[in-house]
């Protein structure tokens, strides 16, 4: 793959600028290591959710995160996002990681819209004209939509305003759960070019139901059952034990 | 020791995570002090009006039934010294409950901690209540309704001590009403409990002497008692010991705000 060589490509130039031997050079990727996360169950004891899960994605590379509901997918994605520690193992987060994708439950009602803007900004050390000018051209809001108090805005335009801004910010993987496409028919195939063209180099984590898109744009599968993971090249494969789960 | 909680900070050099520390908490402050006191919303005002008019209230009180003085002592200075400390108190433990789950959404930047988020409020609420008490002084001061604070130290303390108290009190809270749903229903009941007895409405000193030993294990107690010594001087009799709230307070905050940081694993459950 091209992407793939030139980014190693890249890695190997900053290891010679470094004077280091290229194969040295780490590889830039998030790297799950036998990943386990354990609940306190009702009546004391605990409940594991992850069970000893291990992944690796570089640059341009996509995962599909695969299971049925209660496999274990949401947990994983809470650690990813970094809501929860896990209880063993670790997240080596190589490359710099959205927040799940469109993910809009951070934002304030009491603030506006570019309130809000300019708070992800100040947080993720972005530009803050470069980030507003960048959301208000993505979302096609006017400039009396974003400063209206959050409070007040319809979900199409809450969604609009979340997944324009985790754009903004130039993250290097994202992570994605479910909600690919957001708002109105246009807006769809917007996001879907922003996202399989324009940012075809990103790495991407994506948590989905969809089969046809998993053979479309991952290049493997995380297939997880009660807890356990594994990682499959062959996506027909994936596709096909997903669908006996 | 912060660089290390976030993984993701590879190579996760101090100097590094001091800078995400910062960026992280000035963009809270920013948006917590919007949020509360910004966008036409007069909340910080209120802070400033809600003890003025219940001087005012007192004040008008006064003229119609003429009791100017309570032990000796003047009721307006008496209500100032007494319900700025309670405000402080108020607002510092009412924002610890399930201050956790409602910072959920904003945890999933991961550069933000429950720590952070538990900081930022209370200092918000610290300064704020400040403030107000250093505004409704001064115009209490303007209208010749009070004499002026004797000794500014002792006042200061007494504030600071309560500032500690309630922070370390409202930890607690923080954390037990993320471990325990019910408890969240015994805080309204105790905070009610506390009023006649934490010093607000009394001095030590008007007390019967037995009475008094037991006041004296209330750590509340002790920052009135000093805001009061600081206010009124030598001419009221005051009871305090400083050192009482500030290690009952350590005492509390060495248990549980750690804690704090814990309780990410349940707000998720809930």
């Amino acid at each position: 793959m091209t992407t793939g060589r030139a980014v190693r490509a890249q890695s190997d130039a900053v290891a010679d600028s470094l004077g280091a031997a290229p194969d040295i050079a780490p590889r830039r990727a998030i790297d799950v290591i036998d990943l386990v996360k354990d609940f306190p169950s009702e009546g004391g004891g605990t409940t594991r959710v992850l069970d000893g899960v291990s992944f690796s994605v570089g640059m341009g590379e996509r995962i599909a995160l695969l299971g049925r509901n209660g496999a274990g997918k949401s947990t994983l994605i809470r650690l990813l996002s970094g809501l929860q520690r896990p209880t063993s193992g670790r997240i080596h987060r190589g490359l710099r990681m959205s927040w799940p994708l469109a993910f809009a439950g951070g934002f304030e009602g009491e603030l506006t819209g570019s309130d809000n803007i300019r708070f992800i900004a100040r947080l993720y050390d972005a530009p803050i004209g470069e980030t507003y000018a960048y959301v208000e051209d993505f979302t096609e809001l006017s400039r009396h939509a974003l400063d209206m108090q959050m409070k007040f805005y319809s979900s199409g335009m809450r969604m609009r305003l979340a997944f324009a801004l985790s754009l903004a910010i130039r993250f290097e993987c994202l992570l994605i759960d479910e909600v690919i496409l957001v708002g109105d028919q246009r807006f769809q195939q917007k996001c879907h070019d922003e996202l399989f063209q324009n940012r075809k180099n990103c790495a991407m984590i994506v948590a989905i139901h969809g089969v046809d898109f998993v053979k479309e744009y991952c290049v493997k599968a995380l297939v997880l059952r009660n807890g356990r993971g594994r990682v499959f090249e062959d996506l027909e494969l994936a596709c096909a034990i997903y669908a006996t789960l | 020791m912060r660089a290390a909680l976030r993984d993701d900070r590879e190579g996760g050099d101090f100097g590094r995570g001091l800078a995400v520390q910062r960026r992280a908490l000035h963009a809270l402050m920013i948006r917590e002090l919007m949020t509360r006191y910004g966008r036409g919303n007069i909340g910080f005002l209120w802070l400033i009006l809600e003890p003025m008019i219940l001087c005012a209230g007192v004040i008008g009180l006064r003229y119609l039934i003429q009791a100017h003085e309570e032990h000796g002592v003047s009721v307006v200075g008496l209500l100032l010294s007494g319900y700025m400390p309670l405000t402080l108190w108020r607002h510092l433990t009412n924002r610890g409950a399930h201050l956790p789950s409602r910072s959920k959404g904003i945890l999933y930047h991961r550069d933000i901690t429950l720590i952070d988020m538990f900081l930022m409020t209370m200092a918000l609420e610290f300064i704020g209540c400040t403030v107000a008490f250093v505004m409704n002084y001064a115009a209490l001061i303007a209208i010749n309704a009070i004499n002026p604070i004797v000794d500014y130290g002792l006042v200061c303390g007494g504030w600071l001590a309560m500032g500690v108290l309630a922070f370390s009190i409202s930890a607690l809270i923080a954390v037990l009403t993320e471990y325990h749903e019910a408890s969240e229903r015994f805080i309204q009941p105790i905070q009610y409990l506390i009023l006649p007895i934490c010093g607000f409405l009394f001095m030590v000193d008007w007390l019967p002497t037995g009475v008094q030993k037991i006041a004296w294990y209330m750590p509340m107690v002790h920052c009135f008692e000093m805001v009061r010594a600081g206010f009124y001087g030598d001419s009221v009799v005051t009871h305090y010991d400083i050192w009482y709230p500030l290690a009952f307070g350590g005492v509390i905050l060495a248990i549980y705000f750690p804690m704090i940081e814990k309780t990410r694993d349940r707000i998720a459950l809930s």
